[in-house]
C-alpha cells in the first residue's frame, strides 16, 4: 500500500452502505485512500439486506447471459476464498418438474460447460436423496456450486476490514445535500440522524452508491441517472427444508428459487416497478405467485408458517445508449462518470448483484483511483476480509 | 373497507442519553391481516416522520438487527405478525432494547455484547445436525452429509435485554455470550474448548445467572441460552477440558 | 448510574415481565428468600432473650402463641415451601432437567406450595 500523508491522502465519500458501498470502501480503503461511508440507515438496511442471499454459481444466467454466468462463477469462487467463514457452501440444484424442464436441460448443461460452471448430473432418485424434501415430480437434476450468505454480515464484513485499512463508517447518517462549487462535487452536508446535527464532510470525490436512491442523491448535483426502482417479493416460511439451494431448470422466471435461510427457506423472487422504493405495496397475487411455484418445488412449502412477506427495489437503470455520462463497465453493472455532464468529483454506480459486489468495487475503483490520480492495482481478490465482528470493535 | 388505524407509541431519544427520552404517539394505517409490527414502524417512518431511527436490514429473522420491545416484550419485529401480538384496540408501544447502549429512538448499539462474542471465537458456520431432517418435518431417515448452516443465534440480543441479572451488572457476560461459549465448546472447529470454558467460567460469566429463564422464553432461534450456561456448569463440574486431562 | 451509556438501577430486576414465568418464580424466590433471612435474624434476637431470664422468656412465647402470630408462622411456613420447591426446580434445571418445560415446572411448584401450604395453615391455626 504506498504510504500517504494524511493531509495529502485523497479523500473519497461514498454514500450507501449496501454492497456495493461497502465493497467499494473496501477496495478504496484498501488502495490507500481514505474513505468515508454515509448511510441513512442501519448497514444494508435498504436493498441489499433483504435480497435472497443466494450466492450464484452462474447457472442461472448461463444460457441467456453468458457475461453475467461467467462473472458469477468467478465472483462465487473469490468469495469462498475470502469470505468463507460467514457463507454457506452446499451449493445448489437446478430441478425439472416436467417436458418443458426437461427440454432446457441440455443447453443449459451446454451453456454452464462454456461459462465453466460445473455442474453434476443427477437422476431423480440422487436428486431426491440429497434433498428428500424435494417434490416427488422430480424428473431430474443438475447439481452447481451455488452458495448462500447473510447480506447483512457479508457487508460488515467488507466494512470491518476497510475500517481496519483506515475508513471511517458512518450509520444513521442522511446526506442532505451535496456540496458544489462550481462544475465540482466537493462533499457532502450529512445529518447525523442520532442527533439531528449537520456537518460538512468534504471530499476529493463522492461516490453515489445510494442503490435505488441514486436518483435521488445525483438529482442533488444537478445530474439525472435515469433509476428505474423495481421491486421483487420474497416469502419466507417457517422450516429449513432444504439445505442447499433449489432453482427451477427452467429459463429465469418468477418465483423460481428456493433458498435456505437459517431456520427458514425463502421464496423468490417477482418484479414490477415502483415510483417511490421506500413505500412499496406488495400486490397479493406476487405472494400466491412465490408460495404456488415454491411448493411445486418442496410440497412443505404450501402448509408451512408464513415468517415474513418483504420486498426490496433493485436499481434498474436506462440502457448506456441513452445516456451520456454512463459508461458501460460491463454488461452486469454502470459506472457513471459524471464530469462527461461537467460535474466532477462524482460519480454514480448502480446495478450489479451482492454475488459480483467485489468486482463491481473494483472496477468502480480503477475509475475513482484514476480520478485522484493514485496508482494503485486492486487486491481485494487475493485478500480475506476480516471477520464481521470486527466492525464493532472501533 | 379501509385498513383498521393503530396507535403506536414509540420512544424517542435523541443520542444515548435516556434522560431527554419520551414517547411520541402515532396513528398509522395497517392491515392485520399481512402487515408485520416491522410494517407499521417502516409505513409511520416513511409517511409520518423521517426522523425516527430504528435498525432493520433483512425483515426475516436472519440478521438479528430489528429487534425492540412491543409492548414490554423482547420480539423480533419483522417476524411478528400485527394480529398476534395487537387486540385491534389497543396502542401498542415499542421501545428500545434494555440493557444495551441506545444509539438513538429505538436503535442500540451491540457492539459491547458482540466484541465479547469475538473474543471467543465462535464460527458463525456449523455443521447440520445429524437429526435436521426428521426435526423439520421432512423425513425420519436422510443422511445430511456434510451440509453446513449459519448458527441459530442472531446475534439480536434479545436474551440480554430480558435477562434481570444483565440489567444490575454491567460485567455479566450475559446470555448470549455464555450460549455461544457452550455451542464453541460442543463444536470446536479452529476454537481451543479449554481456553473458551476458562473465560466463562467465572463470577461474571456462567455463575452470576440466576436461572430466571427469561433469555430463553425470548430467544426467537431457539438457542436455549439458559440450558446451555447450566450445560457449562456442568462441564466445569464434570472437570472437561481441564488443562492436562487427556483430549 | 449509566456505564457504556447503559441506564442500570439496582431494582431494575423488579421491573415486570408480565406472562413470563420464570420472572414470577426468580422474583418471588428473592422475595421469600429475603423473609427467610429476616426470619433468621429475628430468631436470633428472639433466642437471645433467653438470658433475661424464664419469666421473661415465658411472656415471650406466650405473644408467639397468639392468633396474629399464628398467622405469621403460616405466612412464614408458606414462604419456606415455596422457596424450597421452587429451589428443587431450579437444581432439576441446573442439571439440565425439563429444561424446554420451566414454566410448566413453575406452575407445579405453585400448585404444590398452595397444597402444602393449606396444609400447613390448618396444622397451625385449627389443630
Amino acid at each position: 500500500m504506498a504510504f500517504v500523508s494524511p493531509s495529502s491522502q485523497p479523500q473519497a465519500l461514498i454514500i450507501g452502505a449496501g454492497s456495493t458501498g461497502a465493497a467499494v470502501a473496501h477496495d478504496l480503503a484498501m488502495r490507500g485512500i481514505g474513505v468515508t461511508v454515509v448511510e441513512r440507515g442501519e448497514i444494508a438496511s435498504g436493498t441489499t439486506g433483504r435480497n435472497h442471499g443466494l450466492l450464484h454459481s452462474g447457472g442461472r444466467y448461463a444460457v441467456r447471459d453468458a457475461e453475467s454466468a461467467i462473472e458469477c462463477r468467478v465472483e462465487r469462487d473469490i468469495l469462498a476464498c475470502i469470505a468463507a467463514e460467514i457463507l454457506e457452501l452446499n451449493g445448489g440444484l437446478f430441478v425439472a418438474l416436467d417436458e418443458e424442464d426437461l427440454a432446457y436441460r441440455e443447453p443449459f448443461l451446454a451453456a454452464c460447460e462454456r461459462a465453466g460452471i460445473p455442474t453434476r448430473d443427477l437422476s431423480a432418485g440422487e436428486a431426491r436423496e440429497l434433498e428428500p424434501a424435494l417434490s416427488a415430480r422430480v424428473l431430474a437434476a443438475v447439481e452447481v456450486p451455488d452458495g448462500v450468505f447473510d447480506p447483512l454480515h457479508l457487508c460488515l464484513a467488507f466494512l470491518a476490514t476497510a475500517q481496519a485499512n483506515g475508513a471511517t463508517i458512518r450509520p444513521y447518517a442522511e446526506v442532505e445535500e451535496l456540496v458544489v462549487a462550481g462544475s465540482s462535487v466537493e462533499g457532502a452536508v450529512v445529518r447525523d440522524r442520532r442527533t439531528g446535527r449537520r456537518a460538512t464532510v468534504r471530499a476529493d470525490i463522492v461516490v453515489n452508491a445510494a442503490g435505488p436512491w441514486a436518483g435521488y442523491i445525483a438529482a442533488m448535483a444537478g445530474v439525472d441517472v435515469p433509476v428505474v426502482p423495481t421491486a421483487g417479493v420474497m416469502v419466507a416460511v417457517a422450516g429449513r427444508f432444504v439445505d442447499r439451494v433449489i432453482n427451477r431448470l427452467n429459463a429465469p422466471s418468477d418465483g423460481d428459487i428456493v433458498v435456505p435461510q437459517r431456520r427458514s427457506v425463502v421464496i423468490g423472487t417477482s418484479s414490477w416497478t415502483v415510483d417511490d422504493p421506500d413505500r412499496v405495496t406488495i400486490p397479493a397475487a406476487h405472494v400466491e405467485l412465490m408460495l404456488e411455484r415454491g411448493a411445486e418445488l418442496v410440497p412443505l412449502i404450501r402448509g408451512a408458517e408464513g415468517r415474513g412477506v418483504f420486498a426490496a427495489s433493485r436499481p434498474l437503470i436506462g440502457r448506456t445508449a441513452d445516456l451520456e455520462s454512463g459508461r458501460e463497465l460491463s454488461r452486469t453493472f454502470e459506472c457513471f462518470d459524471h464530469s462527461a455532464e461537467d460535474v466532477h468529483g462524482f460519480v454514480t454506480i448502480s446495478g450489479g448483484k451482492t454475488t459480483t459486489a467485489r468486482a463491481m468495487a473494483e472496477a468502480t475503483a480503477d475509475v475513482v483511483c484514476r480520478h485522484l490520480q493514485v496508482d494503485e492495482p486492486g487486491r481485494t481478490a487475493v485478500v480475506p476480509l476480516r471477520s464481521y465482528r470486527d466492525y464493532y470493535r472501533a | 373497507m379501509p385498513d383498521p388505524t393503530i396507535v403506536l407509541r414509540v420512544w424517542r431519544q435523541q443520542g444515548s442519553d435516556a434522560s431527554n427520552g419520551r414517547f411520541e404517539t402515532f396513528e398509522v394505517q395497517a392491515d392485520p391481516r399481512r402487515d408485520s409490527v416491522l410494517d407499521v414502524l417502516e409505513r409511520t417512518w416513511a409517511e409520518q416522520d423521517h426522523t425516527l431511527v430504528f435498525r432493520h436490514a433483512c425483515h426475516h429473522a436472519s440478521c438479528g438487527t430489528c429487534t425492540l420491545l412491543v409492548d414490554g416484550r423482547e420480539r423480533l419485529p419483522c417476524v411478528t405478525a400485527l394480529h398476534d401480538v395487537w387486540d385491534g384496540r389497543s396502542s401498542m408501544t415499542l421501545e428500545p432494547l434494555r440493557n444495551v447502549p441506545v444509539v438513538a429512538d429505538l436503535a442500540v448499539d451491540p457492539g459491547v455484547m458482540l466484541t465479547r462474542v469475538a473474543g471467543l471465537p465462535l464460527p458463525y458456520v456449523r455443521a447440520v445436525e445429524a437429526d435436521a431432517r426428521s426435526a423439520s418435518g421432512v423425513t425420519d431417515d436422510a443422511d445430511v452429509g456434510t451440509a453446513e448452516r449459519f448458527e441459530d443465534c442472531l446475534e439480536c440480543l434479545a436474551c440480554v435485554s430480558a435477562c434481570p441479572v444483565a440489567s444490575g451488572d454491567p460485567d455479566y457476560l450475559g446470555p448470549a455470550v455464555l450460549a455461544a461459549a457452550d455451542r464453541a465448546i460442543e463444536e470446536p472447529r479452529s476454537g481451543d474448548p479449554a481456553r473458551i470454558l476458562d473465560l466463562v467460567n467465572t463470577e461474571h460469566g456462567i455463575w452470576q445467572c440466576r436461572s430466571v429463564w427469561s433469555c430463553s422464553a425470548v430467544c426467537p432461534a431457539g438457542v436455549d441460552p439458559a440450558a446451555r450456561i447450566m450445560s457449562l456448569r456442568r462441564r466445569v463440574w464434570r472437570g472437561d477440558h481441564r488443562s492436562g486431562s487427556a483430549p | 448510574m449509566t456505564r457504556a451509556g447503559v441506564r442500570r438501577r439496582a431494582t431494575a430486576w423488579m421491573t415486570p415481565r408480565w406472562r413470563d414465568p420464570g420472572w414470577y418464580a426468580f422474583v418471588l424466590n428473592r422475595f421469600t428468600g429475603l423473609i427467610l433471612v429476616a426470619y433468621l435474624l429475628a430468631h436470633f434476637v428472639v433466642l437471645s432473650r433467653l438470658t433475661a431470664g424464664s419469666e421473661g422468656w415465658n411472656d415471650l412465647l406466650g405473644l408467639f402463641g397468639s392468633r396474629p402470630f399464628l398467622v405469621g408462622d403460616v405466612l412464614l411456613v408458606s414462604a419456606v415451601i415455596f422457596h424450597g420447591l421452587n429451589g428443587v426446580r431450579v437444581i432439576l434445571l441446573t442439571l439440565g432437567r425439563g429444561t424446554r418445560r420451566s414454566g410448566l415446572m413453575f406452575g407445579v411448584v405453585l400448585v404444590a406450595s398452595a397444597a402444602l401450604a393449606a396444609l400447613a395453615a390448618w396444622g397451625i391455626l385449627f389443630a
